[in-house]
């Protein structure tokens, strides 16, 4: 849970920082300029999606990096009861 | 190294060679506009700047697709355990790549006449849109290629049920790939509808289509190389295509900005393009791991060079100086000038050129049948082309600095010549650049023209030549991910330095002629980049040569793990 609030601050963090970067501060917003709503929903979602990409780009991150310790100690532990594990056939994932 | 499986992965052959012809020529052209940079008056009224540059780009496009061609026409049969399918579809469609390439040049002679071969409305013979020069019919001829391209993979391909992600990524990639290319047959006069389709092929393709099959790619070529695990990598690939997408599909808009376009695209073009990179930095992830899964020594160094030139030139030509110049803020300033060149010319070639040529010294000494090979001209190669390509980015950042301050900020006028003397230094510097490009370009054909058909003394021989057991220590010891995070982080850090050195012509005290700030900033984090760049690739690489003198080099020794990053 920790670990999932840590990622989602560093993701809101990044968020803001990018859109900070993106505000469009130099304009004067006429393409809805009678719905200031739209503008408002516009950001909004921009952040929120921001903030979902970043969080999956943590998580994912962390997986794969997971994933590859399980992978080392498979090859690791093949090695030691000295099974050919490392030199197993191609394995393409596809059915023969 | 693995022998050739299935017969109708010769196939691929005459695409790499193709590939190599057509590389050729898209460098000659580079250097020839290098030079009229210098010279506007070389070849002037024979072969004018726009019409080479315009045979520049378009060959840049072709000899990238005849790679990828090449490379799933390799890796098919593999994927699928049995041969491809319809392989006199595959001739048909390698003659009519010769066609179209011929008819593109071709159309540049009728560009320059004026002739676009009018007929019910279209554009019959060229149409004169940058990157899309050929007219209709060669479009036409285009989408049947794209089409039979589909056709093999996915009836080479194994029932659905079977498919896992690399299957999923790569025929998603060559289906959207043609799908996306349908936007090529819009001709609108208004020219701001028109830019949103032109944009939709070309950035489309690039950053939305060409980066799945390329993580594809890499992916499988991984599992090839380093006996991967199929299951991490269908992960790291299926994730990779779900951030491509996430950011890249509205990423796009930043090309959005300054053609007419409703303003609101300049805040969402900007924000996702600043995810962009986020898709590439996982991919570098899973490249470094799936590298160092165990510590055998490299069995194919020259593929695995240019593979991982174009994970890192991704990482910095697409990823961080794609990022400093696509917000809105910052691409007002560069738009259009020598800065975006220095972006383009490493993510296309880097990311996309480097995976085509990476395959091909993968499968071609496989398809001449050689146990072994002398892998040092190609090592010397990828050097050549990687160095003189950074340098070339390098002369066109810091030109294009310069080019901006005095051109945008100051509004001197270009035609006026007062722009010119002032670029002058890297104007030269682009050809100095290319002329390393091209002899990297030379060796490259050279070696992979006539692997196998000259001799070469056996490979133990020229082994035992070099050996000099250097000890294991200094840039040849392990690469842990901590410290690949870290000169990671170094070239994000030159990446921020770039992006405020391009936010500060956005101040007064540099419009008002005080180019301080922007040129300290830029000559900081241009130089910083590509230097931290070609270090850590050599650090990189230095690290898994280096794993073929380590007396446990058979995967039994693992390395502590490197701490997780995130």
């Amino acid at each position: 849970m920790a670990q999932r609030l840590i990622d989602l601050t560093i993701a809101i963090l990044a968020s803001i920082v990018s859109f900070l970067l993106s505000w469009p501060y130099f304009r004067n917003f006429e393409y809805w300029a009678e719905s200031h709503a739209m503008w408002l929903v516009y950001f909004v979602v921009g952040f929120l999606l921001a903030v979902y990409v970043f969080y999956v780009l943590l998580r994912i991150t962390r997986t794969l990096f997971e994933h590859d310790a399980l992978d080392r100690a498979d090859t690791a532990a093949a090695a030691a009861v000295n099974e050919p594990g490392a030199d197993a056939k191609r394995d393409t994932g596809a059915r023969p | 190294m693995i022998k050739i499986e299935y017969q109708t992965q010769r196939l691929s052959l005459r695409f790499f060679m193709l590939m190599l012809v057509l590389f050729v020529f898209q460098a000659g052209f580079g250097m020839v506009l290098a030079l009229q940079q210098i010279d506007p008056t070389l070849l002037a009224g024979n072969l004018n700047f726009n019409v080479i540059r315009a045979e520049h780009l378009n060959l840049g496009i072709i000899w990238i697709l005849c790679g990828f061609i090449g490379t799933i026409l390799f890796v098919g049969p593999l994927l699928s355990h049995r041969e491809l399918a319809a392989p006199w579809l595959i001739k048909f469609l390698f003659y009519a790549v010769v066609a179209v390439t011929l008819w593109n040049v071709g159309t540049q002679y009728l560009a320059q006449t004026g002739v676009a071969g009018w007929w019910l409305g279209q554009p019959m013979l060229q149409e004169g849109l940058e990157y899309l020069e050929a007219g209709r019919i060669a479009d036409i001829v285009i989408l049947i290629g794209f089409c039979i391209l589909c056709y093999v993979v996915l009836r080479t391909f194994p029932p659905r049920r079977d498919w896992n992600e690399i299957h999923w990524a790569l025929g998603i990639g060559v289906i959207a790939l043609t799908l996306v290319w349908l936007f090529g047959f819009f001709f609108i006069e208004r020219l701001d509808l028109q830019e949103y389709f032109r944009w939709y092929v070309v950035h489309y393709w690039v950053e939305g289509v060409w980066e799945v099959i390329h993580i594809a790619l890499v992916g499988f070529l991984l599992v090839l190389m380093f006996d991967a695990k199929v299951k991490s990598v269908g992960y790291a690939v299926f994730w990779g295509v779900v951030l491509v997408w996430l950011s890249g599909l509205l990423g796009n808009a930043h090309h959005y900005f300054w053609v007419g376009t409703p303003e609101f695209w300049q805040f969402w073009g900007s924000l996702f393009s600043a995810l962009e990179p986020l898709p590439l930095i996982f991919c570098f992830w899973h490249v470094y791991l799936d590298a160092h899964h165990d510590r055998r020594p490299l069995k194919n160094a020259p593929a695995f060079y240019f593979i991982l030139g174009s994970v890192v030139l991704e990482q910095v030509g697409a990823g961080i100086l794609g990022f400093t110049m696509t917000f809105a803020l910052t691409n007002v300033w560069s738009h259009g000038t020598w800065v975006t060149p220095a972006h383009a010319h490493l993510a296309l070639f880097g990311t996309f050129g480097m995976l085509g040529i990476g395959a091909a010294y993968y499968a071609v000494p496989l398809m001449r049948g050689l146990a072994d090979y002398d892998q040092r001209w190609g090592k010397l190669s990828f050097w050549l082309l990687f160095i003189g390509m950074l340098g070339m980015a390098f002369a066109f950042a810091l030109g294009g600095t310069v080019q901006v301050f005095v051109y945008r900020t100051l509004g001197l006028d270009w035609f006026g010549g007062d722009v010119f003397p002032a670029m002058n230094l890297f104007k030269i510097l682009v050809p100095v650049f290319g002329v390393i490009f091209s002899i990297g370009t030379v060796t490259l054909v050279y070696d992979l023209l006539t692997l196998g058909h000259r001799y070469v003394a056996p490979v133990a021989e020229l082994r035992r030549a070099v050996r000099r057991d250097p000890p294991i220590a200094g840039w040849g010891r392990y690469l842990t991910g901590f410290e690949a995070g870290m000169w990671l982080l170094a070239m994000w850090l030159f990446g921020a330095v770039i992006t405020f050195g391009l936010l500060s012509f956005n101040l007064p005290v540099v419009q008002a002629g005080n180019a301080t700030l922007p040129y300290l900033l830029a000559s900081i984090g241009y130089p910083g980049l590509l230097l931290v760049t070609l270090l850590f690739v050599w650090r990189f690489l230095a690290s898994l040569e280096m794993r073929g003198y380590e007396p446990e080099s058979t995967g039994t020794v693992l390395p502590p793990m490197a701490p997780v990053v995130g």
